[in-house]
C-alpha cells in the first residue's frame, strides 16, 4: 500500500525514529547517509509515487556529521516547496524537521504532525492513495 | 517551473535536455536540474491524470552541433524539447531539429562569475570594443548601472551605486588603477563607443582567422562554403 507519509531521513534521524518504537501505519522510511543527499526531484518523486506528504528528517542544527548536510537539505526542501507552489500544490506537502537519537520523541512528533497534515490535505495524485 | 509548464502545454512527449558546460557549472541546467525539472513536469501530469512522457538527456555542449547528434533519435521522438542550456542551446537545437518545438527552460540574462556558491554577478556584456586594459579590469559597460565610460555620475556615494545595491563600478576602477600605479589612465578619455559592435545591426559574427577554414581548404576537403 502507498504510504501517506514518506520520511526521507539521515542515519541519526533514522536511529531516533527506530528507538521510539514501531512506526505508525501509513509511514514509510527512506534512509540516506545524510539528508544533504536530498534534492528537489527526490521529494517531488515521493509525492508523484503517491505519498501525500514528504517529511525530510535530518539532524539537529550543528549536529550534522557532514557539517552542514542538514542545512543543505533545508535549502533544497524550501526549493521543492517553491516548485510545489508553482504547480499549484500546497507547499506543506514537503516538510523539513530535525531530530537526534537523544530525543526520539521529537522524531515521533514530526511523523505525527506529518500524518495529520497528510490527513488534512488528502491524496495528491489521483488513484495512488485509495 | 510555471513558465515551462505553460510553454509545453499539450505536449505528450517531453524531453528535458541539460547542458554539461556553462549551464551545469552555474547550477542551472546540469544533470540534477534537468532531473528535477523533469520530476516537476511528471508530478503535474500525474496530478492532472494526463499521459505525458518525460525523459531527460544531457548534451556535453548544446551550442555545438556535434554534441547534439547523439541525441537525434530521442529529440526526434519528442513533441517538445525543453533546453536547459543558455539561449544559444535552444536556438541550435531548434535549428538542427526544425520540426520539433524547442523551448527555453532557463532565462539566460548575462555572462557573470560566481561570487560565492549559487551567487553570480554579471561581468561582461559582450559589447565589443573592450576597454578593460584602460579600466583596471573592471567593465564600465556591464558593471556601471549607467554604462558610463569616463568616470562616475553624481550618484556614487561611499563607493556604492545609487541604482540598486551595487558597488560603484567607477569606484572599483579608480581603486584598481591606484593599486596598479596607473592612475594616469584615469585621465585618458575613452572615446564614444562604437555601439555597432554591440546590440545593433543583427547578430554579431566572430571569425577566428586561425581556426576558420579557407575556401581553398574547404575545396580540398570536398566541401562548399
Amino acid at each position: 500500500m502507498t504510504p501517506k507519509v514518506l520520511v526521507m531521513c539521515c542515519r541519526k534521524a533514522s536511529t531516533a525514529l527506530e528507538s521510539s518504537g514501531p512506526l505508525p501505519e501509513g509511514v514509510s522510511v527512506v534512509r540516506m547517509p545524510c539528508t544533504g543527499r536530498l534534492d528537489e526531484g527526490m521529494a517531488l518523486n515521493g509525492l508523484r509515487s503517491g505519498a501525500r506528504v514528504v517529511l525530510v528528517l535530518g539532524c539537529l542544527k550543528g549536529n550534522c556529521v557532514h557539517v552542514a548536510g542538514n542545512l543543505q537539505a533545508e535549502r533544497r526542501a524550501e526549493s521543492a516547496k517553491r516548485m510545489l507552489a508553482d504547480l499549484g500544490v500546497d507547499p506543506a506537502r514537503v516538510v523539513m524537521a530535525r531530530a537526534s537519537p537523544a530525543g526520539p520523541l521529537k522524531a515521533r512528533q514530526a511523523v505525527r504532525d506529518a500524518l495529520r497534515t497528510a490527513d488534512e490535505l488528502g491524496p495528491l495524485v489521483k488513484g495512488a492513495d485509495p | 517551473v510555471k513558465d515551462v509548464l505553460a510553454m509545453i502545454g499539450g505536449a505528450r512527449s517531453v524531453l528535458v535536455v541539460g547542458c554539461r558546460s556553462c549551464a551545469a557549472i552555474c547550477m542551472a541546467g546540469g544533470e540534477r536540474e534537468a532531473e528535477t525539472l523533469a520530476e516537476a513536469i511528471r508530478l503535474k501530469a500525474a496530478m492532472d491524470g494526463s499521459d505525458v512522457g518525460v525523459r531527460t538527456s544531457m548534451a556535453e555542449r548544446q551550442c555545438e552541433r556535434e554534441f547534439l547528434i547523439p541525441l537525434s533519435s530521442s529529440i526526434s521522438e519528442s513533441d517538445v524539447v525543453v533546453s536547459l542550456g543558455c539561449g544559444v542551446g535552444v536556438q541550435v537545437i531548434q535549428e538542427m531539429f526544425p520540426s520539433i518545438r524547442a523551448v527555453p527552460g532557463l532565462d539566460t540574462s548575462n555572462m557573470g562569475s560566481p561570487e560565492e556558491r549559487g551567487v553570480f554577478l554579471e561581468r561582461c556584456g559582450g559589447g565589443g570594443g573592450c576597454v578593460l586594459h584602460l579600466t583596471g579590469g573592471v567593465c564600465p559597460v556591464a558593471r556601471c548601472s549607467k554604462s558610463l565610460m569616463n568616470g562616475p555620475c553624481g550618484g556614487s556615494q561611499d563607493g556604492r551605486c545609487e541604482v540598486g545595491d551595487n558597488p560603484c563600478a567607477w569606484q572599483l576602477i579608480h581603486d584598481s588603477l591606484m593599486r596598479l600605479g596607473r592612475a594616469d589612465l584615469l585621465t585618458s578619455a575613452i572615446p564614444p563607443r562604437d555601439w555597432r559592435r554591440s546590440r545593433s545591426g543583427g547578430p554579431r559574427r566572430v571569425v577566428v582567422e586561425a581556426a576558420a577554414e579557407s575556401d581553398e581548404e574547404r575545396a580540398a576537403r570536398g566541401r562548399t562554403a
